[in-house]
């Protein structure tokens, strides 16, 4: 009786481990559904994104890199003086905290980095090309950037192609207007 | 002795008004607990504070 009552207790213990596993799978796989968005420096700047970025009716992880916030902070550090780049840096803390922005290294691109340089008809600068190519390696599907003039002559179909050989096969540029 | 009052959360219009009038963000405050009837701390909620952090930035001038 005692062994038997073990053994259902193994058994209710073990559903509910796999109920959980199934659970943990199944938020897994939502967050591997959902589309990831890229967000570069100077889109930082813009207010318009914000809305953007914490909206729930249209679901995306969004992404900032360490060279986008140390690149924006720096901006504003210089322009507006340390106690509003601090004002700054603490927004956008919180806005990771509350999971509204996830922040990722600039780690590992190197060889993205060096297929953008070669493949592209024009030579991007190094920060927009660390930029593009931490995009591609996060897999994410949408890079925001408010660089219209450094992006606007980058070939759409390559970048594309390029996005598809690392698992991004949507991979797009979207340019903010500068008037935003 | 009187009893220390208890304060009441803040509700969702007042809390509006004040992030509405108050050049002050940060007293802008919900109790978490309380011990024997008097606040012993208070606490910004995680979104009013990203309210204020992003308000504080427009006042900075540093979005465009």
């Amino acid at each position: 009786m005692l062994i038997e009552n073990v053994k259902k207790m193994e058994f209710l213990v073990n559903m509910s481990k796999s109920e959980k596993r199934r659970k943990e799978a199944k938020k897994r796989q939502k967050e591997n559904n959902t589309p990831k968005w890229y967000y570069d420096a100077c889109v930082l700047e813009k207010r318009l994104i914000y809305p953007e970025i914490t909206s729930i009716k249209n679901p995306k992880i969004p992404i900032i890199s360490h060279l986008a916030l140390g690149e924006a902070y720096g901006n504003c550090l210089l322009d507006k003086g340390e106690e509003k780049a601090d004002n700054f840096l603490k927004f956008i803390k919180l806005l990771k905290q509350n999971n509204f922005l996830y922040i990722k290294g600039n780690d590992g691109i190197d060889k993205i980095f060096n297929e953008i340089n070669s493949s592209l008809d024009f030579r991007l600068s190094i920060t927009d090309a660390v930029h593009l190519a931490t995009a591609i390696k996060h897999e994410c599907c949408i890079f925001k950037t408010a660089d219209a003039k450094d992006f606007k002559e980058i070939n759409k179909n390559k970048i594309k192609e390029l996005g598809k050989k690392y698992n991004t096969p949507n991979f797009a540029i979207s340019v903010i207007p500068l008037s935003s | 002795m009187s009893k220390p009052k208890k304060l009441k959360p803040l509700k969702d219009e007042q809390l509006k008004e004040y992030i509405e009038n108050e050049s002050d963000l940060q007293k802008i405050k919900e109790p978490s607990f309380s011990l024997g009837g008097s606040i012993q701390e208070t606490k910004t909620t995680p979104l009013v504070e990203l309210e204020i952090a992003y308000r504080k930035c427009e006042e900075n001038g540093i979005f465009s």
